[in-house]
């Protein structure tokens, strides 16, 4: 993930104020938040609900319009519809026709991005493959889990190949192997060269994949930088080992207590409960 | 084709899929059907009045359902795209949004036209099917009550077969049905006997059902660019308030005779609904001509682009 100044989304100033219908203003959603997400990079938009997050993405898709502030995607205006055909979206909730099939939506939404004929079908079928639909990519939607219907929805962001995906809340009503797999099927886009923006209050994933994040509060960036430099603790450190015999472990705490003054704390290392879960339900999957 | 008009034709052809699939089309256009033949087969029977009573009632109801689905058709095309969510996936992909509003507009359109091919249809039968002299024309009438039936039979069968949708296909072989009837009705006298084809019908309602369907489609595009902004009661109640204020337009305007400028603002903005009534056109036996049809489209076609694009200028600036 080479990090290059190509900025994919700029935002300065942005301001989004609600207004009521005599043009009053009502609610601040965005006030005057500055962005730059770099191509290649996977950048998180964090926060609690009604922080602006889903304003945000809906300002950058040409859906609501800034009141102030300057907003770019891929060097062009968001309400310029040539744009689009660079970008992949995947709303909060799956809105989708539920009378249409799943590759029944997904050959709709192709041909809004102009494929046609074969093209069309192997990219449909290629998706649905690696979403993992197969065996329902004839059933109605109206027929699926949310789980499922959040696959299609993340299928169909990707079915012009998109140099920008903007997803907001990804991994939101799948289980936790589904949650993996769109985890890894986002890593693989980024190291594509695909820059991602995911908006997300789900922390333990977007810690797990994102590069760089922003914490918005009240519609005003309250943190931003790589999430490595973010979780590190400066005051402290942590030392590994591998299973060292009690002799050699009780010599080196004696040690570090004559260097530093302080007898240093020792667990042992935990694995995620998502870690054990995985593991669990591939073990399961495996006894015939 | 090329990438522009692809997308055009995805977007028409999912909104008129979406529109012939609600069970509201089906009870719409059946009841108008169903209306339209036996409404004036129980009054002329009641009052003895001759067959100029069909000929009013089903131009009235034709009038009527279509106004109503016309403002209902179109908010479930398109203001239910905001309240469902999905057109936050249609802008996020390279569709403009006059190509949108144009798509659900010519998705409106066809749905008026198959509506207007079911009422034409009910009308002829209806025409031929009320009693003259208290003679029940008895063969048309059984006809049309199996037919009805047995166009419903097909629909289930793929229904329960495929699982496809029960209402498309039903409105699709009800149509075929009522053609068929009209065509088989048009070489049979009412005693059964065979007659030179068309003497039974009286076909001069096919003009005037089609100048009543161009009133419809200037309806379909006043109800569109309303359900930019409002939700399908508010947007056929104004459509009724048009139709009822277009039908006394004249009136109006003579009341505003005192206020010329108001008077002509009036019959600027109403649309002028009286020039599309063709029952006082077809009485005493008056018929309607191709000119007055071409003068009618487009007065149609002038009025209907001057609001799609007040309903695209309303559209353009919608935020989601």
């Amino acid at each position: 993930m080479g990090e290059t100044t190509d900025l994919v989304i700029e935002a300065r100033k942005l301001t989004k104020i609600f207004q009521d219908f005599w043009g009053r203003p009502k609610v601040c959603a965005v006030n005057e938040i500055d962005l730059e997400v770099r191509r290649g990079e996977l950048f998180g938009l964090l926060g609690p609900n009604g922080s602006g997050k889903s304003t945000t993405i809906k300002m950058i898709l040409g859906l609501l319009h800034p009141t102030t502030g300057l907003l770019t995607v891929l060097g062009q205006s968001p309400r310029n519809v040539a744009v689009k055909s660079k970008i992949g979206f995947m709303p909060e909730e799956s809105y989708l026709y539920k009378y249409l099939t799943a590759a029944e939506i997904l050959d709709f939404y192709a041909s809004l991005y102009g494929l046609s004929g074969n093209r069309k079908k192997e990219r449909v079928s290629a998706l649905i493959a690696q979403v993992g639909l197969d065996a329902a990519r004839n059933r109605p939607i109206g027929e699926f889990s949310k789980g499922m219907a959040r696959r299609v929805g993340l299928a169909q962001c990707l079915l012009n190949d998109p140099d920008l995906i903007l997803l907001d809340e990804p991994t939101s009503g799948l289980d936790p192997l589904a949650c993996r797999e769109v985890k890894d099927i986002l890593l693989g886009l980024v190291r594509r060269g695909k820059t991602i923006l995911i908006c997300s209050h789900h922390l333990a994933d977007m810690q797990d994949i994102c590069d760089r994040v922003a914490i918005l509060m009240n519609g005003k960036v309250c943190a931003e930088g790589a999430v490595k430099e973010l979780l590190i603790n400066p005051g402290t450190l942590r030392l590994s080992l591998e299973s060292p015999s009690r002799e050699s472990l009780s010599a080196i705490l004696d040690y570090i207590e004559k260097e530093t003054g302080t007898r240093p704390l020792v667990d042992h290392t935990g694995r995620t409960l998502e870690s054990v879960f995985i593991e669990t339900v591939k073990q399961r999957n495996s006894i015939p | 084709m090329t990438n522009r008009l692809r997308t055009f034709v995805a977007l028409t052809g999912l909104a008129l899929s979406e529109l012939f699939r609600q069970p509201a089309t089906l009870l719409l256009i059946l009841t108008n059907v169903v209306c339209t033949i036996l409404v004036p087969l129980a009054v002329s029977h009641q009052l003895g009045q001759q067959t100029h009573l069909a000929v009013d009632s089903s131009l009235a109801f034709e009038f009527v359902f279509g106004l109503i689905l016309a403002g209902y058709a179109a908010c479930s095309t398109l203001h239910n795209e905001y309240l469902s969510g999905t057109i936050l996936t249609i802008f996020s992909k390279p569709v403009g949004r006059l190509m949108f509003f144009l798509a659900k507009f010519s998705a409106l359109a066809v749905l008026i036209v198959f509506f207007v091919f079911c009422a034409s249809a009910a009308s002829l039968l209806a025409e031929r099917l009320t009693p003259r002299n208290f003679e029940f024309d008895t063969l048309g009438m059984r006809l049309l009550g199996v037919s009805l039936f047995v166009a419903l039979i097909p629909a289930a069968i793929v229904n329960f077969r495929t699982r496809r949708s029960f209402v498309p296909y039903s409105l699709f072989f009800c149509a075929l049905m009522l053609a068929g009837l009209v065509l088989i009705l048009s070489t049979f006298d009412l005693e059964g006997h065979r007659v030179a084809f068309g003497s039974m019908i009286n076909w001069s309602l096919v003009p005037a059902c089609l100048l009543e369907g161009i009133a419809l489609l200037l309806l379909a595009a006043i109800a569109i660019s309303l359900s930019v902004r409002l939700a399908a009661p508010a947007t056929v109640a104004i459509l009724l308030v048009l139709l009822f204020a277009g039908l006394v337009s004249d009136h109006l305007t003579g009341l505003l005779a005192a206020v010329p400028q108001a008077g002509f603002v009036v019959k600027m903005i109403l649309p002028d609904i009286q020039g599309f009534w063709p029952a006082d056109k077809l009485a005493g036996g008056g018929i309607i001509t191709g000119a007055l049809i071409g003068h009618a489209a487009v007065y149609a076609a002038a009025y209907g682009t001057g609001v799609l694009c007040l309903g695209y200028a309303a559209f353009r600036n919608r935020q989601f």
